[in-house]
């Protein structure tokens, strides 16, 4: 695993960020309404603690007490609160109806927490001692009351009950909301992320196709698709875990904040103060569980790497007998990777537990500063309960802060690699002219001088002429400069000094698409695609049936193509194992007819095929290389006898140009060459 | 499932330890409820229960013991599960590295390495992450049940009826997010196999000018991995909110039959906080049971596949009394017969014939005639038939396996090295080689030169993160491997098919001077590397069709010598 795979640390970058936020405006409009369904739904999570609250506090627990001998101003305050006077100057206070700050006010003159009464129902109520409201309710103390059977009692709050039906009632609704409003936010919101992953993914790969030859010769493939698979994945992250889900968490944090101040102001400062303590802890403990995890990657990739690379060279350890060191080996990258996994199975150990137990701490100050508030009656039981459901709504976001910033951290890793790739420049569309639909197939290099790194000449003061129809042979050894003459030609890299020319034409002058469509090149080493063999034939061009048939007769390849079950159908494997070599070069041959190219590249095949399908191959080229320029990197004398031209190469530049006969007269270095083999 | 709890055995006390402790966690979480309940009862009616700051101490106290006790649990089982992954992960290493060709010609790398990382995952989440969340689910419905009986068992009852929905619920969508999260992987990896090959083939694509339907081609493939994903988070999306509805639903009913009780006078306000409470607690078991029922499947299904590969027995074993390697390395083939498995016909049919000891054995062919199964025979890669190959008289089967080969060094035509530096792979048989010995072996392959221009010399890393090798010098470095390994016989099987044949000349001269005195046998399809052989084989189609010296070979009628003609006139000029 190179290094720059690793997670970095370094800081998120303002530039960075900016392009992400790009990728996601096209569907801005999207993003609004998950933020709304967010903000629904978190408004949902928010409500139920408060419906239990009111269950609680306006229906279960009796609620009314009966002040002695309030001043007229209490009087006043409480009954714009629902408080009624009754006839023998009691003052009966639904507490259920009291603000917590109203609640402080009163306590300070009035014990609160005095005896209960019940609202019960007159005409049930028997027996029962009741003391009536003016609106024709009537009360009874909880202490008569309890003395009732239970049916009895239960009867006698029928008020009550229906209060808390009617709770129960928006309860069920409210959960029913949320599930809907919850799926379908997620739901949304995934497949936004979907969608832009796609749009980016189909831009990288068409920006990757239209990238110079010279890019991908000195990036490794893996690293590549890298950039359009897994990176584009960690991208994903920030849009379906971070970017809406922050906003829900402000939203719930502040939701709470304020709902809890809005039961009791100082209670809530209390809670508060209590969250940079859990945003210490999981800071602390993210830090440290990164650490861990990216030792733990880095030990289990090289176990990984290892065991891979054994598996696939289990001969080799077994031909030179190696089987215990191997063992050995392993045993040593195994005992790494554990260490490094007892290594964070302890920092898990301790922060796991450290942060469940924030979660009591904070129950632990609920209950401590919450319980001495509902004993001195300034808090109701109902807001104490909901008090500790909200702590837990109140922390979990804060603990969850840290792992967000991790994902932003990644993404902006990856995105910066993605964005790298996307920055680099495209091939240029060439010069643009399109001299006829198809070309006459002269071929000039002029003075050609050409190097991939800077003034190491590859080629030098190289100047040929192939005229249309002829078929010209390229002789040399490795590393002469054959294949860069064939690169040239196609215009994967430009010349330093000199030029190439098509008809006559600066190849730089030329459209690029319709430079390369002049040529096809048969390669030694086929390269086949996942597929059928159609689509191999073909390359995905549109009018696949027809060109496919064309060029699989042409080629003589029918034999072998009906043989395969599907016939032109068939899959070609994963790195075309099912094909003998001889059939992938008639493949290959069969991909160059459907091209109808007007210039023929073959880089002739150096190792021998079964000689059946050797004729077959030789008869299909002559009948492809009728008509049509050639250029073949020789390897075999027939085949360079039968050239018009052979180009003989020495370390980069022409030592002799000229036909079989000619060279056979002029050059000795031609001579020696074609002696060799015979 | 059995065999999951055999794979557990080992660690039992560390296990059984560990459940203890986690029973305490469950058993201490279990006061928390009771102890906010007792607080509000205390409050409700102003006479019985704990005052708020007592209560507070005595939480803050359990918390402190619930972490010490968490940390302990993790550490015990999964510490426990982690020596599981150490240990059977070595179990499974020594044996892969026991079994012989016939199996991994079964079982490709990709498949056991699927076995090796995946399987092995699944099982220790399954006796890890399995184990401690069947019993922590056990321990917390267990408890959490008696303690919400104690409060009020109707109330209980009413409670606890929507929560196995839960379950239920978590263990089919759980199954089905699975299914199709495995439908999404495999898209994900046929669209990074469309990737992997634009990118491999971009110059095919380019010298085509396919570009846009290359880009059309990977845009269905993409479109294809979306609508699998969408898919995937219809349904995973749901999981969340369905869970938090069924709970939801369990607290309304709590709510509404609690609050009638309340309401009745027969339980308390405390009491009926405390229900709440607990019902909170028994969400995450009831999760936790359908999620240990797909852990514990997939671990099973994991560890069967495991299993079926340590039953594997090798093919090829010292048997008890086997032999010392001879001193005489005279190689006898007797009427060689060789099938592979699987295979519809003989890859090698009646060979027969003798290298005496220090002499050179040719074997030609075209390709497919069944030379390397030569090489893959005397070194006992596969099997032959006993009494068909005798090194010294002794049959190769008799002879004990490491002591054979390593005095018999193969040199394959598709040589195999791996990502260790150039000099560790060129030692690789014999890790003490000191620099002189290695840099000669690097001189008679005639790779030393190309090795000191690579950026670190010798110490440069073979492979993608270090330098990348051509097939010519691959194949130069594994035959400086195969004679720095210092062996007695020696087999090059086609071993310089990609060096120009220059320079073929000059390492077959050099070797000569190496080998002599070695029982050497060349296989080739090129007739000059055979040539100064003692005996020469033709084969074709597995069979014998001549044998002789290259001078009596070449005057006869026959395959040998229509080959020589072809490669005669369609000599390889130069590489």
């Amino acid at each position: 695993m190179s290094s720059e795979e690793e997670p970095s640390h370094a800081p998120i970058s303002r530039h960075v960020v900016r392009r992400l936020f790009m990728l996601a405006w096209p569907r801005r409009g999207w993003f609004a309404v998950c933020l709304l369904l967010v903000a629904l739904s978190a408004a949902c999570d928010l409500t139920l603690p408060w419906l239990s609250k009111h269950a609680i506090d306006g229906a279960i627990v009796p609620r009314w007490v009966l002040l002695p001998t309030p001043d007229a101003a209490l009087v006043a305050q409480l009954r714009a609160h629902g408080a009624q006077l009754l006839d023998d100057g009691r003052l009966a206070v639904d507490l259920s109806e009291l603000s917590a700050g109203l609640r402080t006010d009163i306590d300070s003159q009035h014990r609160l927490s005095s005896a209960r009464w019940v609202e019960v129902e007159t005409f049930a109520a028997g027996s029962l001692p009741l003391v009536h409201l003016h609106d024709g309710r009537a009360l009874a103390a909880v202490a008569d009351w309890e003395r009732l059977p239970w049916r009895e009692r239960l009867h006698l709050r029928a008020a009550d009950r229906a209060t808390l039906t009617r709770i129960l009632g928006w309860f069920t609704l409210i959960l029913g909301a949320r599930l809907a409003l919850g799926w379908t936010q997620s739901f949304l919101l995934q497949l936004i992320g979907q969608r832009i992953m796609s749009d980016l993914r189909r831009a990288l790969v068409a920006h990757l196709l239209r990238l110079p030859v010279a890019w991908f010769d000195r990036t490794p493939v893996g690293r590549v698709v890298t950039r359009a698979t897994n990176d584009v994945g960690a991208i994903n992250e920030v849009f379906t875990s971070v970017l809406v889900y922050l906003v829900k968490d402000v939203f719930v944090v502040v939701g709470v904040l304020w709902l809890m101040a809005l039961i009791d102001g100082r209670l809530a400062v209390v809670m508060a103060a209590a969250l940079p303590c859990v945003l210490a802890v999981s800071l602390w403990f993210r830090a440290r569980a990164t650490a861990s995890y990216r030792e733990l990657r880095r030990t289990l990739g090289r176990l990984n790497a290892f065991v891979q690379e054994r598996l696939a060279g289990m001969r080799v350890v077994h031909w030179f007998a190696q089987e215990a060191r191997t063992q050995r080996e392993f045993e040593h990258i195994n005992d790494d990777d554990y260490r490094a996994q007892v290594r964070q199975l302890f920092v898990y150990g301790v922060f796991m537990p450290l942060i469940a137990a924030t979660g009591t701490l904070g129950l632990a100050l609920i209950v401590w500063q919450g319980g001495a508030s509902v004993g001195a009656g300034t808090l109701t039981l109902g807001a104490l309960v909901a008090f500790i459901a909200y702590i837990e709504m109140l922390f979990a976001p804060i603990r969850d802060l840290a792992e967000k910033h991790n994902l932003v951290q990644a993404a902006s890793a990856a995105a910066e690699r993605i964005f790298q790739v996307q920055d680099q420049a495209q091939e240029d569309e060439g010069g643009g002219q399109q001299p006829g639909a198809r070309a006459l197939g002269r071929i000039e290099f002029r003075n050609v001088w050409f190097a991939y790194q800077a003034e190491r000449w590859v080629l030098r003061d190289v100047s040929f002429v192939i005229e249309p129809g002829q078929h010209a042979a390229l002789v040399g050894a490795t590393g002469s400069g054959k294949t860069t003459i064939i690169a040239l030609l196609m215009r994967f890299y430009d010349v330093q000094r000199g030029a190439v020319l098509i008809d006559g034409v600066d190849v730089r002058e030329l459209d690029r698409a319709w430079l390369r469509g002049q040529f096809a090149a048969v390669q030694q080493d086929v390269f086949l695609f996942a597929g059928t063999v159609r689509d191999n034939i073909t390359l995905l061009r549109p009018d696949a049936d027809q060109r496919a048939a064309n060029a699989v007769t042409f080629v003589g390849a029918e034999r072998f193509v009906t043989r395969l079950t599907n016939g032109l159908d068939a899959p070609v494997n994963e790195r075309g194992t099912t094909l003998s070599s001889g059939e992938r070069q008639l493949l290959s041959l069969a991909r160059a007819v459907a091209a109808d190219p007007a210039v023929l590249i073959l880089d002739e095949a150096t190792a021998n095929i079964d000689s059946d399908t050797e004729q077959q191959i030789q008869t299909a080229l002559t009948k492809l290389l009728h008509g049509r320029s050639a250029l073949t990197i020789a390897h075999r004398l027939s085949t360079i006898r039968a050239a018009d031209v052979i180009v003989v190469l020495r370390q980069g530049a022409i030592t002799a140009i000229g036909s079989h006969q000619e060279l056979l007269q002029t050059s000795d270095f031609y001579r020696a060459l074609t002696r060799q083999g015979g | 499932m059995s065999s999951l709890l055999r794979c557990l055995f080992a660690y039992r006390w560390r296990i059984v330890a560990g459940l203890l402790l986690l029973a305490a966690v469950d058993a201490l979480a279990m006061a928390l409820p009771r102890l906010v309940g007792h607080v509000v009862d205390g409050l409700a009616t102003a006479a019985v229960g704990v005052s708020p700051a007592t209560a507070a101490a005595w939480i803050i106290a359990i918390t402190v013991c619930m972490t010490a006790l968490r940390f302990g649990w993790r550490w015990c089982l999964f510490g426990a599960a982690r020596q599981l992954r150490r240990d059977l992960r070595v179990r499974l290493h020594d044996h892969l590295l026991t079994l012989s060709a016939p199996f991994y010609a079964r079982n490709p790398t990709g498949e056991l390495m699927a076995v090796v990382t995946n399987d092995l995952d699944a099982v220790v989440m399954a006796c890890g992450f399995g184990v401690m969340a069947a019993f922590d689910a056990l321990f917390l419905a267990l408890f959490a049940c008696t303690a919400l009986a104690l409060i009020d068992p109707r109330l209980t009852a009413v409670a606890l009826t929507p929560l196995p929905l839960i379950a239920l619920f978590v263990l089919l969508a759980g199954r089905a997010i699975h299914r199709r999260f495995e439908r999404v992987q495999e898209q994900f990896g046929r669209l990074t196999e469309n990737v992997r090959e634009a990118v491999a083939g971009v110059r095919v694509v380019k010298s085509y000018a396919r570009e846009a339907d290359f880009s059309d081609a990977f845009a269905r493939v993409d479109d294809a991995t979306v609508r699998a994903n969408r898919r995937l988070i219809g349904l995973s999306s749901s999981f969340d909110p369905v869970i938090a509805a069924l709970s939801g639903v369990a607290m309304a009913a709590v709510l509404w039959w609690g609050g009638r009780t309340v309401m009745a006078g027969t339980l308390s306000v405390g009491g009926f906080v405390a229900v709440t409470s607990y019902l909170a607690l028994m969400t995450w078991p009831m999760m936790a049971i359908g999620w240990v029922v797909n852990l514990v499947q997939r671990g099973a299904a994991s560890m069967a596949r495991i299993d079926r590969i340590l039953a594997e027995r090798p093919d090829t074993a010292d048997a008890a009394d086997a032999r010392a390697f001879p001193d005489d390395t005279g190689v006898a083939f007797t009427r060689l017969t060789f099938r592979y498995p699987g295979a519809n016909r003989d890859a090698l049919t009646d060979l027969s014939v003798s290298v005496p000891a220090g002499r050179m054995l040719g074997v030609v062919g075209r390709t497919g005639a069944g030379k390397s199964t030569l090489a893959l025979l005397l070194t006992r890669i596969h099997e032959p038939r006993p009494g068909t190959i005798a090194i010294g008289g002794v049959d190769v089967r008799a002879l004990r396996l490491r002591e054979l080969r390593r005095a018999v060094a193969v040199v394959p035509q598709e040589p195999l090295l791996f990502a260790l530096s150039v000099r560790e792979n060129l030692a690789f048989a014999r890790p003490d080689a000191d620099d002189a010995a290695i840099e000669i072996a690097a001189k008679i392959a005639a790779i030393h030169e190309e090795i000191t221009a690579f950026p670190d010399g010798y110490a440069t890393i073979v492979g993608e993160r270090g330098v990348t090798l051509s097939g010519g010098q691959k194949q130069r470095i594994a035959i400086a491997r195969a004679l720095l390994a210092e062996p007695r016989i020696l087999v090059l099987d086609d071993c310089l098919s990609a060096v120009d044949v220059r320079t073929e000349g000059a390492i077959l001269a050099q070797l000569a001077g190496a080998t002599a005195g070695r029982t050497t046998i060349v296989i080739s399809h090129r007739l000059a590397a055979v040539e100064h052989a003692d005996e020469i084989l033709v084969l074709d189609d597995g069979q014998v069709v001549q044998r002789g010296t290259h001078a009596e070979l070449s005057r006869a009628d026959g395959l040998y010598g229509r080959l020589a003609t072809w490669q005669q006139q369609d000599a390889r000029v130069v590489e």
